[in-house]
């Protein structure tokens, strides 16, 4: 199936581009997260296990266990946090 | 012209429209600094739990000491974290700071008091030198806390002495209230990010971005969530997809610029297309233009882009929201009365917050210039003078001074 994929704040300066069209096997959030980990470079960092990411699945804060359908709209925020 | 809106009165107007954010978060003491408790700590035990002796010396009882130079035969020692056993009538026991008083006792003499005999057998004797009183150098059981007592209450900002009073009841972990999740956003097509430009070739016009710098650490030391959107789109669509993206995921939305009157700027019409906005005019000098809205479930807030004016604006009015969504009731800064050693000849129609700073003779100076530009001035200054409209200061008026501790911390 296909997503839309957005990305916000440092996650989109990282990356380069504020959105994409993903073709994706990925059931779940997380899952679509590991694949776009899994193409190293700037995706690796800027969304790698372990920061604080916040997802958005069609304008909803989601967790990664929400689940995708074909024509859903994901988002990627990276809140930064104070002592 | 609309009437411009008096500060307290904008300030309850926002408040009225917070909801405490739902959700607790669970952390370790440890981590809880700076988090507002969402449930009250009571205590199981009393501190301290037992009485115990603020002295190195002996304990007696105060009937076995009628007279200065009693000598009475040491039954036992006492170091602290052991427990002694019943003082028998007639002796006394060596004890330590912090060390339980044995049953029976009931004063402690300090080792200066007393001089210790060379021992014959066991642990000796001691000539006692002074006469006690009942109770003296006792830490009562419960003295610092009772049993049951709340001893830090919902809705309390923890500092370092409240993780330190939470963790002697024993409690290593505590409900804090969940981060407000804020998303940044900063409009201007002047501003320049610092290294992007070097300051010898900034074009004409053009400005460092400041403002999303001490908006982002002032969200951050109020326990926010900080998503920094940087400068908004320069198209109106990606705008308004900006903004419905970012209400998705995000408690508030606090734009720096773009909300006075005749700016232009696409942010307030964006914020319609999705939700309310209100701009209100507000009588307060540094600031004025400020605007409250909502994008679904998300604020919306939009400051000033002068820096003075959007750093004091956000100290008086987003910081006591922020805390309020949090579960704080106590929202305002403290102002306390302190003399003026400087002239402020002028009124102004606003309620003006001056800056200032003390000096060595505890009277307050005057930043020389007020302009709502430089944040000079909010950084030399140690706080603010909350001068009503139309007053002038006089030297040696006393004004109302709010630290910049109470409004920025």
């Amino acid at each position: 199936m296909k997503v839309s994929v957005r990305y916000f704040a440092s996650i989109r300066e990282a990356i380069g581009q504020g959105s994409e069209a993903v073709e994706t096997a990925a059931i779940t959030l997380g899952a679509l997260r590991d694949e776009l980990i899994a193409r190293g470079g700037d995706y690796a960092s800027s969304l790698a296990r372990g920061r604080a990411v916040r997802m958005a699945l069609n304008q909803t804060l989601s967790d990664e266990s929400a689940t995708l359908a074909d024509g859903a709209e994901v988002a990627f925020f990276p809140p930064v946090t104070g002592g | 012209m609309k009437p411009l809106k008096p500060l307290d009165e904008a300030l309850a107007d926002l408040l009225a429209q917070v909801q405490p954010l739902p959700g607790v978060d669970t952390v370790t003491t440890f981590d809880a600094d700076g988090r507002v408790l969402a449930q009250s700590c009571v205590s199981a035990l009393q501190v301290p739990p037992q009485d115990n002796s603020s002295m190195d010396g002996y304990a007696v009882r105060c009937a076995d000491v009628a007279a200065a130079g009693v000598v009475l035969p040491v039954s036992q020692r006492i170091p602290a974290g052991s427990a002694g056993d019943p003082l028998r009538p007639g002796t006394t026991a060596r004890i330590f700071t912090g060390a339980p008083v044995p049953a029976g006792a009931d004063a402690i003499l300090m080792q200066e008091d007393c001089e210790a005999l060379a021992a014959t057998d066991g642990l000796g004797s001691v000539r006692i030198n002074a006469v006690p009183k009942v109770g003296q150098w006792i830490r009562s059981a419960g003295e610092d806390i009772t049993r049951g007592a709340v001893v830090l209450s919902a809705g309390t900002r923890l500092t370092p002495a409240e993780l330190g009073l939470a963790a002697s009841i024993g409690q290593h972990q505590l409900q804090v209230a969940r981060r407000p999740r804020v998303a940044l956003f900063s409009t201007g097509d002047e501003l320049v990010m610092p290294g992007e430009v070097p300051p010898e070739q900034m074009r004409p016009g053009a400005i460092y971005n400041s403002n999303r710098f001490f908006l982002r650490a002032m969200l951050m030391r109020l326990g926010c969530e900080v998503t920094d959107f940087g400068i908004v789109p320069d198209r109106r669509d990606a705008t308004v997809d900006a903004l419905r993206q970012a209400s998705s995921a995000h408690d508030l939305i606090l734009t720096s610029g773009g909300v006075s009157v005749g700016e232009e700027d696409h942010i307030k019409p964006a914020v319609e297309t999705l939700g309310t906005l209100d701009l209100w005019q507000i009588a307060m000098k540094p600031g004025k233009p400020f605007a409250y809205g909502r994008i679904g479930a998300a604020h919306f807030m939009g400051l000033p882009g002068n820096p003075v004016s959007s750093f004091l604006t956000f100290a008086l009015l987003v910081r006591p929201f922020v805390l309020r969504l949090q579960g704080v009731q106590d929202v305002d800064p403290q102002s306390i009365a302190v003399r003026a050693d400087f002239i402020w000849p002028k009124a102004d129609k606003r309620r003006e917050f001056l800056r200032v700073r003390h000096n060595a003779a505890g009277g307050l100076d005057l930043f020389d210039n007020q302009s709502s530009g430089v944040l000079t001035s909010a950084a030399w200054g140690d706080g603010v003078v909350d001068n009503p409209a139309g007053q002038t200061i006089a030297p040696g008026d006393v004004v109302r001074f709010i630290a910049f501790s109470e409004l920025l911390g």
